[in-house]
């Protein structure tokens, strides 16, 4: 009796594992790390369409993001098989050769704009596929500079720097600050100003930095005489401090991505009516426009499940998820395919009736791919000190760009 | 655990990205080190921060361990107080300061302003990011070092005071005489530990200045981190790494010598 039941148990034990083997087997499991949230709402339709794969989807800030990814790699273990990119620190790891390149063919890349894939590419090869578009447009409190706007004379939200200076210094004088200007990221603020005064950082031709140009003295200047005119007052990407500046009327416009349009919706419903959107000013009208950049989405070299990995891409960037997934988050898809879709050309509510969409498109129609650099962290750490001791006012802008530019490009070896 | 520590030693001989192979590259790391003013930067600030930090803490804990002592009313509850931050995350207490120090929505320039003070953008700035961050720093672990001393001061025999005041020892003369010699030991300690700890600043630094503005607040640990995690060069993180260890062998070794043998019995 001991024995037979012995045998029983054996024999169910076994069929067990056998049985959980095999399913096993038939499960491929793709992790996927990203600090977008609402990436989450594709995974069980996902699963469904793929059956013996199961995501695993970790939402996590995006530098944390980052620390983990080189830790993983670093160690050769636990590495994601997908994971979103931020161009902050695409650049370095590309040029590190993290990611597997993009297997798009010709007729997958043309459903983008062309544009958008420069941000994510890498000695001519793509290795990550774009997923939102962001780009800064301002968001202007329509209600309050209008009387201002009609004081100037000008019919829509300043196009240049000089009208953009004059209506900073009449809401000055009620006042109110225009905009934000951030001081501890050179990326964020300095480089954006550079762009739309037609200047680049890094000369590509002859292979060095180039970034204190006349252009982008002149554009330091600007950042700096914001600042100093009391038009702009200063940011350090603390977010916690924004909403509440923009709400109490202090603070007229914000400039940020798209996706901003979302925020203002959730989190200051009471102000729908009083934003309007207008794309960047420039230096010049024929300037060149806003830089572009924006969420990618990259599988990592050697990822166990590649296969499986560029179909989840593949789904989360079909034209039927970019339209829910704009609708979730408020950002521009990147697939140009779904543009033509209605919730992109109908007039917002929020923002009294306002096509945004155009406005973003028109933005993007003019916008500079967000230039790609050799060492891109080191220069841009080492930018972002000197732009802030100019900003203290305890260096000239000129000795500040100089000597960032020199430091940079002996970083590099060029002369 | 010794695999790491090996591990280390090798990167930081070597040139590695984190992602491809590593190459041994000899000595190249540490010629770099020493012609980088970004580390001797960094080396800097970590010892205007350690220094300003410890001897900011152990002076002020020990007036308020005195003070303490002296039987305030109330005294659990300033004893409460001022321990509290000890036991709070370093992460939470950075968050919250940079709440404070905002120069626009912030507490501290609030506060300023009814005594007719202009506030200043205290982590942007570069003259005061530094200082911003060792005034936590010292709010963090005051409470601390101030719990040693009121055990410290407990434990110092009532005689040696009565016998100085049969002497006619004065009240200050007596603290000077009695309680900070006997307090020795205490002092020895808070010094070494604090001293050892702040040489590995970072968390406050990550949270509240990125090491800006200007390198003014860029310490050791932190310049590390970047170069490993935001530059991809963890092998010289690696060498700077080693630098950090050298250093703090060295002070540890001098401090011991400083305090003298008796001073841990």
């Amino acid at each position: 009796m001991k024995k037979a039941t012995f045998a029983v148990l054996a024999a169910a034990l076994l069929l067990t594992f056998v049985l959980q083997g095999s399913v096993f087997a038939a499960t491929k499991t793709l992790t996927v790390w990203t600090w977008i949230e609402q990436m989450k709402d594709y995974t069980a339709a996902f699963e469904k369409a793929n059956p013996g794969v199961k995501i695993n989807l970790q939402v996590m800030p995006w530098d944390q993001l980052r620390d983990q990814l080189l830790t993983a790699m670093a160690a050769k273990s636990n590495v994601p098989d997908v994971i979103a990119l931020s161009s902050s620190f695409a650049p370095a790891m590309m040029e590190a050769g993290a990611f597997a390149e993009v297997p798009f063919n010709a007729a997958e890349r043309k459903r983008y704009d062309q544009v958008e894939w420069k941000t994510y590419d890498w000695n001519g090869k793509s290795y990550g596929v774009p997923y939102d578009v962001d780009l800064n447009v301002v968001f202007y409190r329509k209600d309050i500079l209008a009387p201002y706007l009609k004081k100037l004379g000008l019919k829509e939200f300043p196009k240049t720097w000089d009208e953009y200076v004059k209506l900073g210094k009449e809401a000055k004088k009620d006042g109110n600050y225009l905009t934000f200007v951030q001081i501890n990221s050179w990326r964020a603020y300095y480089y954006r100003y550079l762009v739309v005064n037609n200047g680049v950082v890094y000369d590509e031709k002859a292979n060095r930095f180039a970034f204190n140009s006349k252009a982008g003295l002149e554009a330091l200047d600007f950042m700096k005489n914001l600042l100093d005119d009391g038009i702009g007052v200063k940011w350090a990407a603390n977010w916690a401090d924004v909403m509440p500046a923009l709400k109490s009327g202090k603070v007229l416009t914000f400039n940020m991505g798209p996706w901003y349009a979302g925020e203002l919706r959730k989190q200051a419903p009471e102000m729908a009516g009083k934003w309007a959107m207008a794309p960047l000013p420039k230096a010049k009208p024929d300037y060149p426009g806003t830089v572009l950049n924006g969420t990618a989405l990259a599988v990592t070299k050697g990822a166990k499940n590649s296969d499986a990995a560029w179909d989840y891409v593949r789904f989360l960037t079909n034209d039927e998820n970019m339209v829910s997934y704009f609708e979730k988050v408020g950002s521009l898809p990147a697939v140009k395919t779904v543009w033509s879709n209605k919730q992109f050309t109908e007039p917002d509510a929020y923002f009294g009736n306002q096509k945004i969409y155009q406005v973003i498109r028109e933005a993007l129609d003019d916008a500079s791919p967000f230039q790609l650099i050799p060492k891109q962290t080191e220069v841009e750490s080492i930018f972002t000190q000197y732009v802030s001791l100019a900003q203290a006012g305890q260096m000239s802008a000129k000795e500040a760009l100089d000597t960032a530019v020199a430091k940079a490009n002996a970083l590099i070896g060029a002369k | 655990m010794v695999f790491p520590i090996f591990f280390a030693f090798y990167l930081g001989f070597s040139d590695w990205n984190g992602i491809g192979e590593i190459k041994f590259v000899g000595l190249a790391n540490f010629k770099s080190l020493l012609a980088d003013e970004r580390f001797w930067n960094s080396i800097k600030v970590t010892g205007i921060l350690v220094v300003a930090t410890v001897a900011v803490r152990v002076c002020l804990a020990l007036l308020l361990a005195n003070a303490l002592n002296a039987k305030l009313r109330l005294e659990k509850f300033f004893r409460a107080v001022f321990f509290l931050p000890t036991i709070t995350s370093m992460v939470v207490i950075a968050i919250v300061w940079r709440f404070i120090y905002n120069p626009y929505f912030g507490y501290l320039n609030h506060v300023l302003s009814w005594f007719g003070l202009s506030g200043k953008d205290w982590l942007t700035e570069p003259q005061y990011a530094l200082p911003a961050i060792i005034l936590v720093l010292v709010w963090a672990g005051v409470g601390y070092d101030m719990l040693l001393y009121l055990a410290g001061l407990q434990g110092i025999p009532q005689e040696l005071y009565e016998a100085a005041e049969v002497d006619g020892a004065a009240g200050l003369r007596r603290f000077w005489s009695i309680t900070i010699p006997m307090l020795r030991p205490v002092t020895a300690f808070i010094i070494v530990t604090g001293i050892i700890n702040n040489l590995q600043m970072f968390v406050p630094i990550k949270l509240m200045t990125q090491g800006g503005p200007f390198f003014k607040s860029e310490t050791i640990v932190y310049y590390l981190y970047e170069s490993g995690f935001s530059f991809l060069k963890f092998g010289y993180a690696s060498t700077i790494g080693l630098a950090l260890f050298v250093l703090t062998f060295i002070v540890s070794f001098v401090q011991v010598r400083f305090f003298g043998e008796n001073t841990w019995q």
